[in-house]
């Protein structure tokens, strides 16, 4: 259980755009392991979903992969995702990695229906002919939980919901039992309940087919629920990576920790909520230092100056912070 | 849906009573009548007791809606009378032998304008910011900016008169005649359908091209050729349909302009010789057909577009 | 109760649904069905529930953005439900609105000063200079920079702009401000701040708040009663310490078991709400619930339960809880 399945190191992903360059990726580096739920965690612009994309390749033009590896480990051969072409892309997406999307409402094709776009990576990959890839997916949709799966292999998403439409999304995703699922915010745009349904629904399949997720979320909660392995972003940058208990009960960065303590739990009732001053950075602008610095309240002179790489403060428990490092493991 | 289309024909018949109704009266309101004109191309002035006769031969001296009533007592059947001008042939007889000319030229305006403007437009969205997307922006101003006749001048001056490339002796139906004559009558009713084409289809194709599903479709490792006709295409042709109905109705009619420079004796044509004649029964046939084809036409992009996405439906619900 | 400040009686928003050829059938969408809410001056209410539960309709009802079809609306002991004319334009100072989108809320075209002027010239307060004066205050008091008056919206951060828009909305000195979903569009540490600065607001104007909102965790911070509604009615309501450790209404239950909490090592068991989030339009019969209650017996599907006290303060709508 412990193979790593994925290895992605320094990672650089910048978007050239009229009024400068976006370094939405500024180096990030983790690992996947097989079978293991990693969840990245961030607010808006901190990178995770370009990180997501670039894993994928789906980075399309002003978006450039400038630098750094994406290792799939697959079997006994290990290819550098990064450097693959589109042509050979095409063998490694919706086979050995697949991705579910935030918007469900959106992420279906309007025209086509229902089975056709489950059966089109059966077909593709798997060589199914079109009687095996019928009944195939109707398994499919058992599975991910849709009522009446024969009779709604022929309808069109605009006749499904929501909940029932990311059930489909993800019931593509597994239909060629990729090794990694990557699901990117895949219940922001879902109510409550239905949240919850999916959220059970990708730990069971994760259990049944052995496929390792990498969940994208700001949703600490969701993060929490899922995850084995915690990786904070800020600013393009990994901040933070550990275990899931260790993230949420010893958070070592001020901006993980901050983060912790501005939302509001169910349970427990702070008199006020902790705030962070300022406003995340400019993505355009190539900072010397810590990314954070501007608005930590622990900073020190070394902040300013050199942006501290992560090194391990605790087993298995990295930090990028110059002042974690120094410290001791206390409390969140 | 089948109760959708009849209530559609319904309208139609509505639409065609209403505009007979509005042509018959106006063009009765237009000074001179049919003879006045035959009498002055002969430079004689029409003596009134002539006139009053033949007014009466024809039933041209009774009350306005009695004609019209009698005309559209007539017309339900198909009888369209004969011709003012052209005493010894009816109005059936004329549309149907020169509508195919108009056709013709419609149909290779179509096939022209889908080639060029559609070319244009997917090379445009496909390859952002490359020549072929400046040279699709140029074409499309110049089509924007000049006018449809002038260009057709230009073409018949330069082409016709000057190199003698094509004659001015306009064309032949068909396609075993001289094909080359239509060339340039083409090219200039195309102005208007390849500047619609090519900017509904770059902007349709971009659109497409950005939304989630077509991700999506990339994702599941589906190849770039699949994703651009399957995905992209599909989707991209709905608004595409939507502009271009509408623009094939109008050139299924046939145009004024490029027939008359041009030579055609097309329906355009006719109307033009039937109104400066006040040829009444050929006004009101031409009307009639022209009302009739645009709605026929955009009954049948409605129901394309309907087909072409499951999210519209003509069905209402129980 | 003296204390009161709102009170609704019976308050149904219902929209006519036309379907059939030529709008044969008239059905009728019932988006707020007959809401008893009480709150009294200086508390926060909390609303909660999911898509379609009619939530933000019952706001804007309250507020009369939405005629009532029927039912009362007792604000300071009148009921605003019936007035009109120059006595609805006068009252409508006491009643404010904060809404979920920042930035559509706020027209692009006008300065900051503008938009924080407009209440103002609307309802004659004070003299031009006042309104000048008034303006520094309101954005002094919510934290944005007083160089913020001739710039334009566009040029804030999205918690910037809410900020903007409540000013904006204590610009009349209401008693009630009705907070429609205000932090769900800000990134989280964002929200913190705003949550604490309406917090703030709160003791410093003696403001009274109807806090609308999906997320329970949040609504809970605020509030200090919590109403939950589901397709139209209110199911639960009561204080929120019982509603989140206690709630009894089987819909709250499983509300409350769905919600993720950012807590690894507490044992996740799977969720037994099944089916999706219904649409008001096909609304079943009897109680609104019973298609997905693990309770539902055959009394359910006839007859719609009335909300009992079942502990102090503490109301359900539920025949078997």
């Amino acid at each position: 259980m412990n193979k790593p399945l994925l290895e992605v190191k320094n990672l650089k992903t910048e978007f050239r755009l009229a009024q400068g360059t976006v370094h939405a990726v500024n180096g990030v580096s983790f690992t996947v392991n097989e079978g293991e739920v990693l969840g990245i965690v961030g607010e808006s612009g901190c990178g995770k979903s370009v990180t997501a994309l670039s894993i994928m390749r789906l980075i399309e033009h002003p978006g450039y992969i400038v630098g750094g590896e994406i290792l799939l480990h697959d079997g006994d051969q290990t290819i550098d995702i990064a450097k693959k072409s589109m042509g050979d892309m095409i063998n490694i997406r919706g086979v050995k990695m697949s991705m579910i999307f935030q918007d469900p409402m959106t992420s279906l094709n309007p025209v086509l229906n229902i089975g056709y776009q489950i059966m089109e990576p059966l077909k593709l990959h798997r060589h199914m002919s079109d009687k095996d890839a019928t009944d195939y997916a109707v398994k499919l949709l058992e599975r991910v939980g849709i009522p009446e799966p024969k009779l709604r292999l022929k309808e069109y998403p605009h006749q499904f919901s929501g909940g029932m439409r990311q059930r489909v999304m993800i019931a593509i995703a597994v239909a060629c039992t990729p090794k990694l699922l990557i699901a990117d915010e895949p219940t922001t745009a879902l109510d409550v309940t239905i949240q919850a349904q999916i959220i059970d629904l990708i730990r069971e399949l994760k259990d049944e087919l052995g496929t390792a997720v990498i969940i994208i979320t700001h949703d600490l909660g969701v993060v929490a629920e899922m995850a084995d392995q915690v990786a904070v972003m800020y600013a393009g940058y990994v901040v933070e990576n550990g275990p899931s208990a260790e993230i949420y009960e010893y958070s070592q960065h001020p901006y993980n920790r901050a983060l912790m303590g501005s939302i509001p739990r169910l349970r427990k009732w702070p008199e006020r909520l902790t705030t962070i001053e300022g406003a995340p950075p400019s993505l355009t602008s190539v900072t010397v230092g810590c990314p954070f610095e501007p608005r930590c309240s622990l900073r020190v002179e070394r902040c300013a100056l050199e942006n501290p790489p992560l090194l391990e403060t605790y087993k298995g428990h990295t930090t990028a912070c110059w002042v974690a490092q120094e410290g001791v493991r206390e409390h969140a | 849906m089948g109760r959708y289309i009849l209530m559609r024909l319904a309208g139609m018949v509505g639409v065609l009573f209403a505009v007979s109704l509005i042509t018959f009266f106006l063009m009765h309101a237009v000074p001179s009548g049919p003879f006045d004109m035959m009498a002055m191309q002969q430079n004689k002035i029409l003596p009134d007791e002539v006139k009053q006769m033949l007014y009466s031969q024809y039933g041209l001296d009774k009350p306005l809606i009695v004609q019209y009533a009698l005309y559209m007592k007539n017309a339900v059947r198909l009888d369209f009378g004969y011709s003012f001008y052209w005493t010894n042939r009816t109005i059936i007889q004329i549309l149907s032998s020169q509508w195919p000319y108009s056709l013709q030229l419609g149909f290779f305006t179509m096939i022209f304008s889908v080639i060029i403007g559609m070319g244009l437009g997917i090379g445009a969205a496909i390859k952002h910011g490359s020549w072929l997307d400046l040279l699709g922006t140029g074409v499309s101003l110049f089509c924007l900016a000049m006018p449809a006749f002038v260009f057709a001048l230009m073409l018949q001056l330069i082409f016709a008169v000057k190199l003698h490339w094509v004659s001015t002796a306009g064309v032949d139906l068909g396609i075993t005649g001289n094909i080359a004559q239509w060339i340039l009558p083409t090219i200039s009713n195309s102005l208007g359908p390849v500047l619609i084409l090519q900017r509904y289809t770059k902007g349709s194709i971009s659109d497409v091209m950005r939304s989630n599903y077509v991700r999506t479709a990339r994702s599941k490792g589906l190849s770039e050729m699949r994703v651009t006709f399957i995905h992209i295409f599909r989707n991209a042709l709905t608004p595409i349909v939507t502009v271009g109905g509408p623009m094939l109705a109008g050139l299924v009619a046939g145009s004024f302009f490029i027939e008359t420079i041009f030579r055609i004796p097309g329906v355009g044509n006719y109307f033009v010789a039937g109104v400066l004649n006040r040829d009444y029964s050929l006004i009101m046939g031409t009307t009639i057909l022209w009302t009739f084809l645009i709605s026929v036409t955009y009954l049948l992009t409605d129901l394309v577009y309907a087909m072409l996405d499951p999210r519209v439906s003509y069905v209402k619900e129980a | 109760m003296p204390d009161t400040l709102l009170k609704t009686v019976d308050l149904c928003k219902s929209f006519p649904v036309r379907r059939g050829f030529f709008g044969g059938q008239h059905l009728r969408l019932r988006a707020v069905d007959r809401v008893n809410v009480t709150i009294d001056k200086g508390e926060t209410l909390g609303l909660v529930g999911e898509s379609g539960c009619g939530k933000t309709t019952l706001g804007l009802t309250i507020m009369r953005l939405y005629e009532p079809t029927s039912g009362s609306i007792l604000f300071d002991g009148e009921d605003f439900a019936k007035f009109s004319g120059g006595q609805l334009h006068h009252a409508r100072r006491k009643m404010q609105m904060i809404f979920q989108d920042p930035f559509a809320s706020l027209d692009p075209r006008m300065t900051v000063e503008e938009i924080l002027k407009e209440p103002l010239n609307i309802h004659n307060v004070g003299t031009k200079d006042e309104r000048t004066a008034e303006v520094d205050r309101l954005l002094k008091v919510t934290g944005m920079p007083s160089d913020a008056a001739i710039r334009y919206p566009s040029e804030f951060s999205g918690g910037q702009q809410q900020r903007i828009g409540i000013a904006r909305a204590l610009a009349l000195q209401p008693k009630l401000l009705i907070c429609d979903e205000p932090v769900s569009a800000l990134d989280v540490s964002v929200q913190a701040q705003i949550l604490n600065l309406l917090r703030d607001l709160q003791d410093q104007f003696e403001l009274t708040y109807l806090f609308i909102s999906h997320n329970i965790a949040v609504t809970a911070f605020m509030s200090k009663r919590i109403g939950v509604m589901y397709l139209g009615e209110l199911v639960e309501i009561g204080p929120s310490k019982e509603i989140v450790n206690d709630p009894r209404h089987p819909y709250t239950i499983a509300l409350l078991k769905a919600v993720p909490e950012p807590e690894p090592k507490l044992k996740r068991t799977k969720r037994q709400l099944l089916g999706d989030v219904p649409s008001p339009i096909d609304r079943p019969t009897g109680c609104p619930f019973h298609p997905r209650c693990p309770l539902s017996q055959s009394r359910c599907l006839v007859e719609e339960p009335e909300l009992r006290e079942l502990s102090p303060n503490h109301f359900v709508a539920c025949h078997f809880a």
